[in-house]
């Protein structure tokens, strides 16, 4: 097992490397930070765009190669250069990810969870109505872009503010400013950034939830036809007992690693909620910076999502390791 | 949105929304009922709720929305010219000259008692007295090394100093001390028209007399300010500065307690606006935004005309409009009052077309110098083609075999641009002309198909400030081979420069409109440019939000913004 994932991690670190020398690349040679000062009237003088460029070694002027060791020389001692604002990026690279994992983590284990449980159930009572109602509602979610999903949640919270004169909805941002200082102390600040959670969390739930309750819906039909099911039913067990035993936990397996890889698309995919919620996290920086030209972000955002991948990757690897012994012998590697 | 608007900041630009992303104009129509509003048929100069002092409450939190979140505080270095950082600034750091409504600066009593210009034989002095009172919050007083020290690092001479222009501040001689420590002389090689907007804002000595000060110590922090309000927390994750009343301010003490900056995207503010997460929004031209902002309980909505304005640019370079009487033509065959309104409609504003190259109709000084070209007239377009020897053969005119066909190109995706496209079309088909509207990806209209002179029209905007003159002549000025500057048009005359020029070195107000109007004339003449409209500025704020809205040219005193029924 060990050599096993020794081997694996050595692949990983070389996929690595490469995705994120091949994004830089990309990105140097596709995006423009000279527009931003061009744009601007009066222009900067000559002298100080170039030098600024340069020091951040955004030049275009400079030879891709000279500006592509410059950055894996930085990237080597965990430095990824800074944005063309002049900040540093990994520092706010670590900010942007908290961000992006607080407002993400509940809404995609809750939407995960609920879409397994009911896409199981919906696979056991399938064509009754539950089922239908099941699939009817994850096809209309899935159908509905997270944009209007948030939108929408935010007139429905809005109204219901209205109606009731309580204000249960905010959403702008992690907390309201000063929410600490209130009359309850950091614990009104806790209730209000729960309170901020509140909207986001059914957003990405919800189309979570749609995602996952197709896939494992799917899945578990399957399982259901198989041999071991009916043999464990043969072998005297209960129905409930043989599929959620037997059943659900096979069809299990497969949906960790996808829960694993959807994780890191939900990450860089998330600009949309960030964006309707007023949050600053991994997913608007990446599209903000694509069209600011701003390469070093891109590349580094582009190198998080590489590691995030191949570690979700390694993941999923040990786990099926773990639950299945036909990968840990060489032959099947 | 890089390609709709032309950014376009000096020191003392106006507007205190003017955010720099504007998007294109909605296009549903929800009905005018609205429109008598506007008797007069024109937008007002500024619309933000004037109220005196002592109806206004003591105390309160401003929540203001910033589309983006600067780091770099220092206004005048090459990454924070930008207008949120000017927002922000306008609060904390002395201003000596602020715009009024119709752009017309005057001293700040707060910082500056006077300031006399003195004509000399090569140039002119100015004369500042400042107000003894005025302390930065380290305790020094406002005086002389501030002055020098920015002349010094805006001057250029000094190449480590990353600064965004050095307008103005090039022409600075000499900075002396005057008589009394209040007093500073600034001597000027050459006459500077635009000589009101230099030391707004104004930093203290200590943050630009070094390089490495200049560049890095404004950053993520505002450490010395003098204002009614200074910085209390910046919030890098939330991306959220707070700024709480200065109680070291000498002048009248700001009725605000704070103001809070959050910074959300501009598509997802009418939704914090309206659940209350927000007191005032830049609606933009998006009727969608301005219908659901009008759907508020206890807000207004705050229109008033804007420093930006919507253009045409004609290519002058190019194989048909390069005949100035081609242009000529083309302009008179198209209807800008019918574009105008489409580009409003759903608004509920008053339509009115722009007469002007340099100043919107707001604006002191304006002019409407459209004369006869300005005017729709398709048979005089006609009979001006037909002179160009362009002979109507079927439904488009040709010569030499060659049809008359102007590309038109619209960045996609965008209704704005489409729709004047497709207006323009109907309308020049009229006198037989041609359009083809080749809509192109948003990010490079500029790079890929306007500066490389692949196009024959173009629409977009460019952003007015209050002084117009020195900005606007990289667009205007004769192009001398590449080095178009931002003369799209490529063409230009040696008499729009030296009017231009003429007006620069004038420093007489009055005479200074003369001047600029007659350069604007001559460039009505040469047709390559063809003003539409002064783009509104329409905010919505909370309703009780007083002297702060739509400002229009009018740079608000933040000591003075509050709100009126709280408390």
């Amino acid at each position: 097992m060990a050599a096993f994932l020794l081997r694996r991690l050595v692949n990983y670190t070389a996929l690595v490397v490469l995705a994120a020398s091949l994004a830089y690349l990309l990105a140097a040679a596709a995006l423009k930070p000279r527009a931003n000062f061009e744009d601007r009237a009066p222009r900067p003088p000559e002298a100080v765009v170039e030098a600024q460029l340069t020091r951040l070694n955004l030049n275009d002027r400079t030879p891709l190669a000279d500006r592509y060791r410059t950055w894996a020389g930085g990237v080597l001692h965990g430095d990824f250069g800074r944005t063309w604002q002049g900040e540093p990026v990994t520092a706010e690279l670590w900010r942007r990810l908290g961000v992006s994992l607080r407002l993400l983590l509940a809404g995609a284990v809750l939407g995960s969870a609920f879409g397994i449980l009911l896409g199981a159930y919906a696979a056991i009572a399938r064509g009754r109505a539950a089922d239908r109602l099941i699939t009817v509602g994850s096809s209309l979610l899935l159908a509905v872009p997270v944009f209007v999903l948030a939108v929408l949640l935010q007139i429905v919270a809005g109204k219901a503010n209205d109606a009731t004169g309580l204000r249960v909805f905010e959403w702008v941002g992690e907390s309201t400013p000063g929410a600490s200082d209130g009359p309850f102390g950091p614990l009104g600040g806790l209730g209000d950034r729960f309170r901020h959670l509140l909207l986001p969390t059914v957003t990405i739930a919800l189309a979570q939830f749609a995602l996952y309750s197709r896939y494992q819906r799917s899945m578990m039909l399957d399982v259901l036809q198989a041999d071991f099911v009916r043999t464990a039913r043969a072998k005297g067990l209960r129905r409930r007992a043989a599929l959620l035993r037997h059943g659900l936990r096979t069809a299990l397996i497969p949906m960790t690693t996808y829960f694993a890889y959807t994780f890191g698309l939900l990450l860089l995919g998330g600009v949309f909620t960030e964006k309707a919620f007023g949050r600053h996290g991994v997913g608007e920086w990446l599209v903000d910076s694509i069209s600011r030209g701003d390469v070093n972000v891109v590349a580094a955002v582009n190198c998080l999502a590489a590691c995030g991948v191949l570690l979700a990757g390694l993941v999923s690897d040990v786990l099926y390791g773990v639950l299945d012994p036909r990968v840990r012998t060489g032959a099947a590697v | 949105m890089r390609w709709l608007v032309r950014a376009r900041r000096t020191n003392a630009v106006a507007a205190c929304l003017a955010v720099v992303i504007l998007p294109a104009s909605g296009c549903t129509d929800m009905g005018r009922s609205r429109s008598a509003t506007y008797a007069s048929g024109r937008l007002p100069a500024s619309d933000t709720n004037p109220q005196p002092r002592d109806r206004i409450t003591n105390g309160g939190t401003l929540r203001w929305p910033l589309p983006e979140f600067p780091s770099q505080w220092n206004f005048n270095h090459v990454n924070g010219t930008k207008g949120v950082v000017e927002q922000v600034v306008q609060g904390a750091l002395p201003y000596l000259m602020r715009s009024d409504r119709k752009a017309v600066p005057h001293p700040v009593p707060e910082y500056l008692e006077s300031a006399k210009l003195r004509r000399t034989a090569h140039g002119q002095v100015v004369t500042y007295r400042l107000n003894p009172r005025a302390r930065w919050s380290d305790g020094r007083p406002l005086g002389y090394r501030d002055f020098a020290a920015q002349v010094h690092a805006l001057s250029g001479r000094d190449p480590r100093f990353q600064v965004s222009t050095v307008t103005g501040y090039r022409q600075v001689k000499r900075v002396v001390q005057g008589t009394g420590g209040n007093v500073v002389k600034v001597t000027f090689a050459g006459t500077y028209a635009d000589w009101r907007s230099l030391f707004s804002p104004l930093y203290p000595a200590a943050a630009y007399s070094e390089p490495s000060a200049f560049n890095t110590a404004w950053v993520d922090r505002m450490p010395v300010t003098a204002g009614p309000f200074r910085p209390e927390t910046i919030d890098r994750t939330a991306k959220t500065l707070t700024m709480v009343r200065d109680p070291a301010w000498w002048g009248p003490p700001a009725k605000l307690d704070r103001i809070v900056y959050r910074t959300i995207d501009p598509a997802a503010m009418p939704a914090a606006f309206a659940n209350n997460e927000i007191d005032l929004m830049d609606v933009g031209l998006d009727a969608g935004a301005l219908h659901r902002a009008m759907g508020v309980q206890g807000a207004a909505v705050r229109r008033a005309g804007g420093p930006d304005w919507r253009h045409f640019t004609f290519n002058a370079a190019g194989p048909v409009l390069s005949d100035a009487r081609v242009r000529r033509a083309v302009m008179l065959g198209i209807d800008r009052r019918t574009i105008a309104r489409s580009d409003l409609s759903g608004l509920d504003v008053p339509v009115q077309t722009l007469g002007n190259h340099f100043y919107v109709n707001t604006q002191d000084g304006y002019q409407d110098n459209s004369g006869s070209y300005g005017r729709y007239d398709p048979v005089r377009a006609g009979r001006l083609l037909d002179k160009a020897g362009w002979a109507r053969s079927g439904k488009y005119r040709a010569k030499g075999g060659r049809i008359l066909a102007l590309r038109f190109v619209v960045p996609s995706g965008v209704p704005g641009g489409k729709q004047e496209g497709e207006l323009t079309r109907a309308m020049l088909e009229r006198i037989g002309v041609r359009v083809d509207i080749r809509p192109v990806p948003a990010d490079d209209v500029f790079d890929r198909y306007v500066t490389p002179g692949d196009f024959d029209i173009v629409p977009f905007s460019w952003l007015g400030t209050s002084f117009p003159v020195s900005p606007m002549k990289s667009v205007f000025a004769r192009p001398h081979g590449d080095r178009i500057q931002q003369n799209y048009a490529r063409t230009g005359t040696s008499a729009i420069d030296a009017a231009m020029d003429r007006a620069i070195a004038e420093v007489e107000p009055g005479r200074i409109h003369a001047l600029v109007n007659e350069a604007d004339r001559l460039i009505w003449r040469q047709a390559f440019v063809l003003p539409l409209y002064q783009r509104p500025q329409i905010v919505a704020t909370r309703a009780d939000l007083a002297n702060m809205g739509a400002c229009g040219f009018l740079e608000p005193a933040y000591q003075d913004i509050g709100f009126t029924n709280r408390g």
